[in-house]
């Protein structure tokens, strides 16, 4: 009965409104960025050093490497040590590793940001350790995993985006990624892959 | 196709399995029973396949056993599997509702996920599914994918990611996001229908596959 005195006006309001609702709601996806896209910004993000970063703050580096990771998660630490050793031969040539952990401690208790501070303190991360405590940054950067690398060029464009290397075993990495994208882009040229599989822990989201 | 995914079941494991079924068989005399647990032993031992239960079972007329999902027990060794080899596997369940678990002994949602995957087998394994899962392991952790999968009751074919714990895998398998427990499930037809990617509730899986059953 009330359905017949539903007026086309009302039908089409509700609809443009759907669509709307549809259109505000897309960018909240995890919408995944392509090489060449401008490196999606960040600031006052708390670092396990009680200071607030930006991304801005490394505008001196020739290449930025963004690390989504975290404390619990194996594959991340598995990797841990290769960072420290990536940021330290590669820091003097003007690249600066950081890392942001995009995980809920209430889902994952061991990813708090006391954990963090110990984690980093017990193996002495070289480069600043960061909490998305919003999971923006790790939404905007479309990250699913960690680890999950982006690195961005000196225009803080995306030039390279997936995994670090081709084993979570160091001792069988065949294809070093994240090196041999570092080393082209650090001579002005591509990296031979600049996309690669992803590899870890589903981030854990809110 | 539950008769074909029968034979095709049989054929694969008669030579392997402790359970050389009476209704296969119905039609033997007592000493082709003697013969035939003759051969199934030269097998077992040929295939090095022990421990296996005790040779009396087949000199007996055999009791019968509750009809299989009693897949043989996990195997010595794993079979590593590239995504040709898995799709072969997929398609040689032509017939039945097909789900494939990927996980890794160093993936601990993976493993709390793992006792969901084994008793939907266990309940639906009659009404027709099938499943396989795919470790993302290196060969070297073959020893603790083993021991999991025998401390679960895993009694269905487990193989393992050719290219290991590694980005390699993820992009091989296409594994979304990168990342496990995930899985994929396959129709009859053996069309996927659905792939679960993390994190996705065990109900999801058992409402999807009773849908498809």
């Amino acid at each position: 009965m009330t359905r017949k005195h539903v007026r086309p006006k009302v039908v089409a309001g509700m609809i443009a409104m759907g669509i709307l609702a549809v259109l505000a709601a897309a960018p909240l996806a995890a919408s995944p960025l392509k090489i060449g896209d401008a490196a999606p910004n960040w600031s006052g993000l708390n670092g396990v050093d009680d200071k607030q970063h930006s991304l801005s703050d490394y505008e001196k580096a020739k290449l930025v490497v963004v690390v989504f990771t975290c404390n619990h998660c194996p594959v991340a630490m598995a990797y841990e040590d290769r960072l420290i050793a990536l940021q330290k031969e590669y820091g003097p040539k003007g690249v600066q590793f950081v890392a942001i952990n995009p995980n809920s401690p209430k889902k994952q208790p061991q990813d708090s940001f006391e954990k963090m501070k110990e984690r980093a303190s017990s193996k002495g991360f070289n480069f600043p350790y960061l909490v998305d405590a919003t999971q923006d940054v790790a939404k905007q950067y479309g990250a699913t995993c960690t680890p999950h690398i982006f690195v961005l060029d000196k225009d803080r464009k995306v030039a390279y985006m997936g995994a670090i290397d081709d084993n979570m075993n160091a001792s069988k990495v065949k294809e070093p990624f994240l090196r041999n994208a570092l080393d082209a882009l650090l001579q002005g040229e591509k990296p031979p892959k600049a996309v690669t599989k992803q590899f870890g822990c589903g981030i854990k989201w809110e | 196709m539950g008769v074909s995914g029968l034979h095709r079941l049989f054929k694969r494991f008669a030579f392997s399995s402790p359970l050389c079924d009476r209704c296969v068989f119905g039609g033997m005399k007592g000493w082709m029973w003697t013969a035939l647990a003759a051969a199934c032993l030269a097998a077992l031992v040929g295939c090095g396949q022990a421990p296996r239960p005790s040779p009396e079972k087949f000199s007996a007329v055999p009791t019968p056993e509750k009809p299989s999902p009693a897949r043989p027990a996990p195997a010595a060794s794993l079979h590593a599997i590239d995504p040709q080899g898995l799709a072969a596997a997929v398609a040689s369940h032509r017939g039945k509702v097909v789900l494939v678990d990927f996980w890794a002994t160093w993936c601990e949602p993976c493993k709390e996920l793992f006792p969901h995957t084994v008793a939907l087998h266990r309940e639906l394994s009659s009404r027709g599914l099938a499943v396989l899962t795919v470790s993302l392991d290196d060969p070297e952790d073959e020893p603790q994918v083993l021991a999991f999968l025998a401390s679960q009751g895993a009694n269905f074919e487990n193989f393992r990611a050719d290219s290991g714990a590694s980005s390699r895998s993820a992009e091989a398998f296409e594994i979304e996001n990168g990342t496990i427990p995930y899985m994929r499930l396959y129709d009859r037809e053996g069309k996927l229908r659905k792939a679960f990617v993390p994190p996705f509730p065990p109900e999801d899986v058992r409402k999807a596959v009773e849908g498809l059953l």
